[in-house]
């Protein structure tokens, strides 16, 4: 009994501390990116992911900087930025044909490239007036 | 992260549905004659039919996994996969300021009436390539704009604008795609290779295509005069941005004949000369 309660405790605490740091899990949906050091895409990066990784948000759109979350990703905490991130797992290229893409063979270098892309991009749209 | 996925992923595949398990567990030949008496045999028969559907399921989602992209995913990844290939000779990770591209580009568009046109710019930072633009996802278009190039012609943005429509038309009326396609490309793509190997000569061939393409080859004298007769014809109707498109070409032509970091342009858009001769009016002969 008593080892029910502990493990009730435990439970309770832990999803408090989830409850009181996290906003929600979202997901990744570009090829690959990056976990920035700050809110800025010439940062460094401190963590490599792919599309459709479980990234934890803990704080949704800066007040300080416009367009950035401040996320947790395994056991990195750091910034990415909040266009690329899907409240619903996204329709990832390497998740319809995995072994097509797995058959390309990327190298570590590809992956931080891949990633880099997305910070480099101006993207723009017209629009109806 | 990545090998704790690859374990998720493994166990899912493998995990049976409570449906299998229970087939597996009981023998239910055994006990026909119980099911006979307490009249449970449809009740197995549906089980047995559910199962087999189940199966059939997950071997359609094992097969699916050996699709070939389609043409409607494959230009866009294809485009990225090329970028990143040559990120090294294009330049395009470099730190740059806040040049507010995006912006005029869209202006320009919704001017001449090209609406809900999606875009990526990516500056570049060499001159090996001066402008160019590559198919993106979902419509969406790349275009790469070396800053060398700009600054070499101290070009506004406007200036740099028309040049991305020149790039947004080669892409539009389907010169590029026409030009880095392969024969094994329509032969694989939407395809399915279970139980084949499989083949990447078609990724292959388009990559080198591309690469053709932009370092050497580049657009026909033929396309290049109908990209100019369709700058010409969307222009018409603004006098004003028509003459900053033929002063532009005019930089480019004057550029390209002095600055030999520049001599490859001739021959992947042949020709500002050309150009500003299809664009001139024809003199009249008395």
């Amino acid at each position: 009994m008593n080892i029910l309660k502990v493990i009730y405790l435990i439970g309770f605490v832990s999803f408090s501390s989830f409850a009181q740091e996290t906003v929600g899990i979202f997901y990744y949906k570009n090829v690959f990116g990056h976990v920035h050091s700050k809110s800025d895409r010439t940062s460094t990066s401190l963590t490599n992911m792919s599309c459709g990784h479980p990234v934890k948000v803990v704080q949704y759109q800066l007040s300080t900087v416009k367009g950035w979350s401040l996320v947790s990703v395994g056991d990195v905490k750091g910034y990415v930025e909040t266009r690329y991130l899907d409240q619903k797992r996204p329709d990832c290229f390497q998740n319809a044909h995995p072994k097509f893409f797995n058959a390309l063979n990327l190298d570590l270098n590809e992956l931080y490239y891949w990633g880099r892309l997305y910070d480099q991009y101006l993207d723009g749209e017209s629009r109806i007036q | 992260m990545m090998f704790l996925n690859i374990v998720l992923m493994t166990f899912l595949a493998q995990a049976q549905t409570f449906q299998e398990k229970e087939m597996e567990n009981i023998d239910f030949k055994e006990l026909k004659n119980v099911l006979k008496e307490d009249f449970l045999e449809p009740v197995v028969e549906q089980k047995i039919e559910k199962v087999k559907e189940i199966k059939e399921q997950r071997q359609a989602q094992q097969i699916e996994k050996f699709n070939y992209p389609t043409e409607e995913n494959f230009w866009g990844f294809i485009s990225e996969y090329w970028l990143v290939k040559n990120a090294s000779i294009l330049k395009w990770d470099f730190e740059k300021p806040d040049y507010g591209l995006e912006g005029s580009v869209a202006e320009l568009f919704e001017k001449l009436g090209l609406y809900q046109k999606k875009f990526k710019i990516l500056p570049l930072n060499t001159p090996v390539v001066a402008h160019f633009s590559v198919p993106g996802n979902d419509g969406e278009m790349i275009y790469l704009i070396s800053v060398p190039f700009l600054r070499s012609l101290d070009l506004n943005k406007l200036e740099i604008s028309l040049l991305i429509l020149e790039d947004y038309f080669r892409q539009e009326m389907a010169f590029f795609r026409a030009n880095v396609n392969s024969p094994e490309l329509a032969a694989s793509l939407g395809q399915n290779f279970h139980n084949k190997k499989v083949s990447l000569k078609f990724v292959d061939d388009v990559l080198n295509n591309y690469t053709k393409l932009a370092f050497d080859s580049g657009y026909t004298f033929q396309q290049q005069f109908e990209v100019t007769k369709k700058m010409d014809l969307m222009l018409k109707s603004h006098p004003q941005i028509w003459n900053v498109y033929f002063q532009l070409l005019s930089k480019i032509d004057k550029l390209v004949k002095t600055n030999s970091a520049y001599e490859i342009y001739n021959k992947i858009y042949p020709s500002p000369e050309m150009q500003i001769k299809w664009l001139s009016p024809k003199e009249k002969v008395l």
